[in-house]
């Protein structure tokens, strides 16, 4: 009945896809060329620094000792020491990863909430003025880099309205003792609603447009019309069945969104100031803090790997066509 | 009123809007110099020493950024840049994603495996962060983000244009194709590919835009190049530069507009040219 | 039972209009199997489909009337009148090709919400109910907990007739309910509807295009053309001795295994447009024994208990036996 094959299946997979990444991104950070670890290497060391360095890198081993040793690191979460501040990179990544996850979920929910009822109702008001005007807009919040958008936002709300802080999770010199403090401190939210509301308008244009056009398609559909035959009203015909069908593929879109978000929060987290794993690998790369950039990157590859498999699994679970075979 | 200028606007359709935009940048870029009022990158000096920050005047027609440069020459050179990354980007996603989306659904087996794989593979590296890491790693450069977007992007427009080899391969006048003995490239190239070019168009008008958002937040992070003029350059540049509590609106809003419009264009055309390759049941 | 008044249903575009149906009559009597037979686009669908109230928007209602049981359900002023026969008095049966039970929801919960909404079900006597109805259309019950796509086409054929069932309607409208399935299931489908009938004394409309469906289990035949009901009668009558040629035509097309006829053919030539109707008979320009009469419109006449709209319904024996002779047809262009 229920495949459990598959899930197992795709999980292996996920591995695969795992291991091949995390080879390319070991070849890349050392043999492209400008690779800060050659560039780092290369710089005026004495020759006993620099074999030093090479030691302590484990350049003087052969290339695949080197990959095994990536490899087993990297899966003890052992990604070395940051350059700049001589701090176990893990430790770095692990004190800004909450940042980013609130970040990104925060932003993606409000967006995705919103989304869907504006999708959904703008399907509803298919070929009057209101959706001729809106999809413009709403085509122009994507086209619009998020990070102008949170220029403009600061700019505004904070520089000349002094409504919200301009960036950090906390005013100077206020410091939070535990990641569970800051979680539930208020001053945190503060800080954090102004990037939030100017990454979900940047992202709310995908669940608004996939869900209009999933409605449009689903209001199409044969079921629909015999629900009215039925005589059922038309919220739940709306709500019940067009909907629901509708909702499969923005349920994927959203587990997939925050893979994708990760990533692309880089710019709100610098235009913000916000501590996250983007702009730790902004910082990295920009200082050429190898260890760290490199440490950044297989963390937000990874969560990256897992969401694209969880959105895998998630369209299973939610699509009964998928996860019940068919009989006779 | 509001209603017919609306029937208006609907009538003349999306991709004329898009189109039209496009026609716009073009004709900027190509007349860059004669718009232009000053050299993009020199350091203007006033009777008071340096021209920073003016307000708009009619010499400096967007005022002057904090090293005194003139933002509306810059705004004008910028088109030169968003073009020439948007298309090349653009291009290559859709020669890149059309090519791999022929040979993987004309053939199949394990030729069609293999690049599915490579696909997923693409997907698992995050975008920005990847472009961000080459631009470090190959020198600041516009074409980084180019060969990013090639690198990364081609899985997208690839799997929907093999998704239609697979559709039309089963059609009946290519298996008349090929029992007449037509070799496999001819039925590829004469047969099935006319069929996937509005496609690869398609894809193409929406690269356009990522590339220029791509490109954006790369200069934006400080990895661009610093001697080619961009819009994204001009962000960057405004945010350092503290525009934003200066609240110097007139710099940093005119690039992002132009971004906009620009990325707007490419969703615009793409909706047009959808209307037209996929008109949906009208009620 | 059921009557249709002079119904004339129009799509209204932005500047065209489609008379998809025009002035059609129609009675359907208690316990009866009425079969509308014509080809595509002749209008069925779209008159079945007015009947539950569900044409698109585009569709207005023109003149004439829908009655059940006397009272109005249907009128020109478009306006729904009393919704709640829709399911309880008057069910619907899809075309057998058509994506029409909910994919993410299971059957028993489809069954539920028409039970319990609809109709004035708990849960407990829905389910009972929904036991009873595929009992009474051949499903193993354990199949209930199933989803639609779980069902092979006939099966999901039955299902639909159950849920049809589901509020013991008066009356049943299929649309093409066999046309995409396989002989065999064809025939246990249509042997099912029969069985139905007799045993619930339901009346059914059975709207297709395919003459041999009507032959086997039709009592009352209405042949649509073009919008029109050209003739209607008792079935025996209307497949062998039709009044009107586009029934002749179309009795030919069709093979039938008891037949004494050994050709097919067709009737050359293509529907009208229906946005600019021919004047006068709308069949005549496809018709063999068209006449100079045949330019204004045939009065509707009533002859021998049947109605047909013809003006050579007198000289019926002479054309019938015209109608059998291949040149009849090869002929017309």
């Amino acid at each position: 009945m229920f495949d459990f094959w598959s899930i197992i299946r795709r999980f292996l997979y996920m591995i695969f896809v795992l291991w091949v990444v995390a080879t390319i991104i070991f070849f890349m950070f050392r043999l492209m060329p400008g690779s800060p670890l050659t560039a780092f290497i290369g710089t005026t060391f004495t020759d006993e620094q620099h074999d030093l360095l090479v030691k302590r890198f484990g350049l003087d081993k052969s290339l695949f000792e080197q990959y095994t040793l990536f490899l087993l690191n990297t899966l003890k979460g052992d990604f070395g020491l940051s350059f700049t501040y001589n701090k176990p990179v893990i430790d770095m990544i692990v004190e800004a990863l909450p940042n980013s996850i609130i970040l990104t979920l925060f932003s993606l929910i409000i967006a995705y909430i919103f989304g869907v009822i504006a999708g959904a109702y703008l399907a509803w008001k298919r070929d009057t003025l209101i959706e001729g005007v809106s999809i413009p807009i709403v085509l122009t919040t994507r086209s619009a880099p998020e990070f102008w958008l949170g220029m403009i936002a600061l700019a505004f709300f904070s520089f000349q309205l002094d409504i919200f802080p301009s960036g950090g999770t906390s005013a100077a010199g206020v410091i939070y003792e535990t990641t569970l403090s800051k979680l539930t401190s208020l001053h945190f939210y503060y800080h954090l609603i102004l990037p939030s509301l100017v990454l979900a308008l940047y992202l709310q244009g995908l669940p608004l447009l996939l869900m209009r056009s999933n409605m449009l398609e689903v209001m199409q559909e044969d079921f629909v019309t015999m629900s009215k035959m039925k005589g059922l009203s038309s919220w739940r015909i709306v709500i019940y069945h067009a909907a629901r069908n509708a909702l499969l593929p923005v349920a994927t879109a959203f587990t997939l969104g925050v893979g994708f978000a990760f990533g692309g929060n880089v710019v709100i987290e610098t235009v913000f100031s916000w501590p996250g794993l983007g702009r730790l690998l902004v910082f990295a790369v920009s200082s050429s803090d190898y260890p760290l950039a490199q440490g950044a990157f297989i963390f937000l590859t990874a969560i990256l790997i897992l969401m694209n498999f969880l959105a895998d699994l998630m369209y299973l679970f939610l699509d009964p066509r998928v996860s019940y075979k068919t009989k006779n | 009123m509001i209603r017919e200028l609306y029937k208006i606007f609907k009538e003349n359709n999306y991709a004329t809007v898009g189109v039209g935009i496009y026609i716009f940048f073009i004709l900027i870029a190509i007349f860059a110099d004669i718009i232009a009022t000053n050299d993009p990158l020199r350091i203007n000096f006033s009777s008071s020493g340096l021209a920073r920050n003016l307000p708009p005047s009619w010499e400096y027609l967007l005022g002057t950024t904090s090293n005194g440069r003139d933002i509306f020459s810059q705004l004008i050179y910028g088109s030169r840049n968003a073009l020439a990354v948007g298309l090349s980007a653009a291009l290559a996603v859709a020669i890149l994603g059309t090519i791999v989306g022929l040979i993987s659904g004309f053939y199949g087996g394990w030729i069609d495996n293999l690049i599915m794989r490579l696909a997923d593979i693409a997907l698992g590296l995050p975008f920005l962060p990847f472009v961000i890491v080459l631009a470090a790693f190959l020198g600041p450069s516009s074409w980084n983000v180019v060969i990013a977007i090639g690198l990364l992007l081609w899985p997208n427009a690839g799997r929907i244009i093999r998704s239609q080899v697979l559709t039309l391969r089963e059609r009946g006048y290519i298996e008349s194709a090929k029992v007449s003995g037509c070799s496999n490239f001819r039925i590829i190239f004469m047969h099935i590919a006319p069929n996937i070019l509005p496609l690869s168009f398609l894809y193409g008008s929406i690269a356009i835009g990522w590339a220029i958002l791509t490109e954006a937040s790369v200069s934006f992070l400080g990895f661009g190049p610093s001697d080619v003029i961009s819009w994204g350059y001009m962000l960057q540049d405004a945010y350092s530069s503290q525009a934003l509590s200066l609240k110097a609106y007139i710099w940093f809003i005119p690039p992002g507009l132009c971004i906009v419009l620009m990325v707007v264009a490419g969703f615009f055309i793409s909706r047009g040219y959808e209307e037209i390759l996929f008109p949906k049941i009208k009620k | 039972m059921l009557q249709i008044k002079d119904l004339s249903i129009h799509y209204v575009g932005k500047d065209y209009v489609v008379k998809a149906v025009d002035n059609v009559s129609l009675n359907l009597l208690k316990g009866e199997l009425l079969g509308i037979v014509g080809e595509s686009g002749c209008g069925k669908t779209t008159l079945a489909r007015s009947i539950m109230g569900v044409n698109p928007q585009s569709a207005k209602i023109a003149s004439g009337e829908i009655l059940f049981q006397d009272n109005k359900i249907l009128d020109a002023e478009d306006k729904l009148i009393n919704l709640d026969y829709k399911w309880k008095d008057i069910a619907f049966i899809p075309q057998s090709a058509m994506n029409s039970l909910d994919p993410v929801y299971r059957i028993i919960d489809q069954m539920r919400e028409i039970l319990i909404i609809r109709g004035n079900h708990s849960k407990k006597s829905a389910d009972k109910r929904s036991e009873e109805l595929f009992n009474l259309v051949g499903i193993e019950k354990n199949r209930l907990k199933d989803f639609p796509h779980q069902f092979s086409g006939g099966m999901k054929q039955r299902v639909a007739i159950a849920m049809a069932l589901a509020l013991e309607p008066k009356i049943v409208i299929a649309d093409e309910p066999v046309t995409a399935l396989d002989v065999i299931v064809q025939r246990q489908i249509l042997d099912l509807f029969n069985d139905l009938r007799s045993k619930l004394n339901l009346s059914i409309i059975l709207v297709t295009h395919d003459v041999s469906v009507v032959a086997y289990i039709c009592q009352k035949v209405a042949v649509m053309y073009a919008g029109e009901i050209v003739e209607t009668g008792p079935v025996k009558d209307i497949l062998e001795r039709p009044f009107h040629p586009y029934t002749m035509g179309l009795n030919n097309a069709f093979p039938d295994l008891h037949s004494t006829n050994d050709f097919l053919v067709p009737i050359n030539g293509t529907p009208p447009n229906l946005i600019n109707p021919p004047i006068g008979c709308r069949f005549k320009s496809r018709c063999p024994f068209e006449v100079s009469k045949c330019e204004t419109k045939p009065d509707r006449l009533i002859k021998d208990g049947r109605e047909v709209i013809c003006w050579r319904t007198n000289d019926q024996s002479d054309l019938l036996a015209k109608s059998k002779k291949i040149e009849t047809w090869e002929s017309q262009e």
